[in-house]
């Protein structure tokens, strides 16, 4: 499937050669496809809007390109940018840009006049969509005698008037109250799931995320992680180059706004724990995270881990510090394996050999034997779940199912540790 | 660890068995040769003369039954000790048409690694 919004390389620079040049967005790359629900997600100042401006045609990048409905944008003439505005783009604002003078119906209509559609027709079409949205009793009222939560309504079916495939919304619940903000969203939802609409969000509030199909993670002008919505429609096929982790994912639903190696750091330490208290959970990752930045060594690891928790450290007994380290080192070693540049074969593929070398990995740990069959049918699950093609939860199935039924046929223990074992590797690598 | 180097020959198309029983045999002390497909293995074979022939039955472009009815044609080829890989059913029945000894034929599904190495080091007199 076509993606229906391509970003290759985009850098947005503003103030360009000037004393207070400033780069919003730096090399980012993004598809996105149709019918999905986009969230782009980070702190203030960090290129979300710039980067939805972009897509919409409204910011034209520094460098880049972006290829919208199989237009790119770059290579639109003027005329043709309306064009695609008219035909392809509804956009929705956080201060919803009614023309005040204007009645809703009048501010509705607007980009059906551009478009000279005769006044019956985009009037019927008005009325039946405010209709729709619960607010034509509002039809002939100026907008400012009308809730903050009204207006964004209005301005919603403004942006459906032309019928557009995607919708770009910014901050637009940003000025409502939660009940309003809740019926907005729910409408969003509907344009996704009832209408096939692409929408396209940005927001900084996490409490909206769930409704993403998949969540583009930004922090200071780079898309820093997609995220996939365990249970949103799986429409953008799954990355080859990195494999989604449902560990990941579940940690970056719980936690949003912490960043990749927080994340990593967050997901070793649960692997690793059993029953420590909070603080010192909290320790062990702030330890870990500097392991993964390569601010520590091993042996700094270790001696942190050991060191008493009043004077910094995690405070753990020597044996399990050394425990962990060694497992923390082990993962990290078999990551940063992986990462080095495999040449693929002719018969061999990069992916093929990554499962090889995390099958052999996992073959290490195991004192029991597998048949050469059940060998070459656990290199096809890893190499399955390298490229995605089944999640998490499917891998630990084929693992545990018997042979003859299709699986590896491991034994139950063994299925789950060396599931959990490939997903901390693949999150590290 | 064995000793000598006895070199072991592994003809396999499927890349994750042959590279499994390539670091196992390897770990074992055996100097070992591989090759992906009968072609292949019979060219390597016929060149290196190695001490016994781990050789898989279905494969592309030589299949393994062929492999042997060259081997036969060859002098040292006669004498090469083989192993036979496969998952075919009908095994009594290839085992005759091929002539090799029922005990030769290992069946993929059943045998682990360590049970092929085992296989390996009786064929050769190896303790």
């Amino acid at each position: 499937m076509e993606p229906i919004i391509e970003v290759e390389n985009l850098t947005v620079v503003y103030n360009l050669g000037k004393t207070n040049e400033f780069t919003a967005l730096a090399n980012n790359s993004l598809s996105i496809y149709k019918g999905e629900y986009i969230i782009i997600f980070g702190p203030s100042g960090c290129g979300k809007s710039t980067l939805l401006y972009s897509m919409a045609g409204l910011q034209k990048p520094t460098n880049g390109k972006i290829k919208v409905a199989n237009r790119i944008l770059s290579e639109l003439s003027p005329k043709e940018l309306v064009k695609f505005h008219q035909d392809v783009t509804g956009m929705i604002f956080q201060a919803y840009y009614l023309i005040p003078s204007l009645s809703v119906l009048d501010n509705v209509c607007l980009s059906l006049i551009f478009k000279n559609i005769k006044v019956k027709e985009r009037s019927q079409r008005a009325k039946e969509l405010l209709k729709q949205f619960g607010i034509e009793q509002c039809t002939y009222r100026l907008p400012l005698s009308l809730s903050g939560g009204q207006q964004q309504r209005v301005a919603i079916v403004r942006a459906l008037m032309t019928d557009p495939p995607i919708i770009f919304a910014d901050e637009p619940v940003g000025n409502l109250d939660s009940k309003s903000a809740e019926v907005t969203m729910e409408l969003l939802d509907e344009l996704n799931k009832k209408y096939n609409k692409t929408i396209i969000l940005v927001t900084h509030d996490p409490s909206y995320l769930s409704k993403a199909d998949r969540i583009f993670h930004m922090r200071d002008g780079r898309i820093e992680r997609v995220a996939v919505n365990e249970s949103g429609k799986k429409i953008a096929p799954m990355s080859k180059e990195s494999p989604v982790s449902d560990i990941l994912s579940s940690l970056a639903q719980r936690y949003p706004t912490s960043s990749e190696i927080e994340l990593k750091s967050k997901a070793l330490v649960n692997w690793l724990v059993t029953v420590l208290d909070e603080p010192r959970i909290a320790r062990i990752e702030e330890i870990i995270k500097k392991r993964i930045k390569g601010e520590y060594t091993q042996d700094t690891l270790h001696e942190n881990l050991n060191l008493s928790f009043e004077k910094g450290g995690a405070g753990l007994y020597a044996q399990r510090a050394t425990e962990f380290t060694k497992k923390i080192e082990f993962v990290l070693m078999e990551a940063g394996n992986l990462h080095k540049t495999i040449k693929p074969t002719v018969s061999m593929t990069e992916d093929d050999l990554k499962a090889v070398e995390i099958r052999k990995t996992l073959l290490d740990r195991y004192h029991g034997e597998l048949t050469l069959d059940q060998i070459n049918r656990l290199d096809r699950f890893i190499r399955l779940r390298i490229e995605n093609m089944i999640n998490r939860a499917q891998f630990l199935k084929y693992l545990d199912l018997p042979f003859k039924a299709g699986g590896v046929g491991l034994n139950h223990r063994t299925a789950h540790n060396f599931t959990n074992l490939i997903e901390i590797i693949l999150i590290n690598i | 660890m064995i000793d000598s180097k006895h070199v072991i020959l592994v003809v396999e198309d499927e890349p994750s068995i042959l590279d499994a029983i390539v670091i196992k045999l390897t770990r074992k002390g055996f100097v070992v040769l591989e090759a992906k497909n009968g072609q292949e293995g019979l060219d390597i074979a016929l060149q290196k003369h190695p001490d016994l022939i781990l050789l898989d039955i279905i494969m592309p472009i030589m299949d393994g039954l062929t492999v042997i009815k060259k081997l036969k044609e060859d002098e040292w080829g006669k004498t090469v000790p083989v192993l036979l890989l496969t998952n075919l059913s009908d095994s009594e029945s290839i085992s005759e048409s091929a002539k090799v000894d029922r005990s030769d034929f290992l069946i993929k599904s059943d045998w682990t690694l360590e049970e092929v190495t085992t296989k390996i080091n009786q064929k050769l007199n190896i303790i």
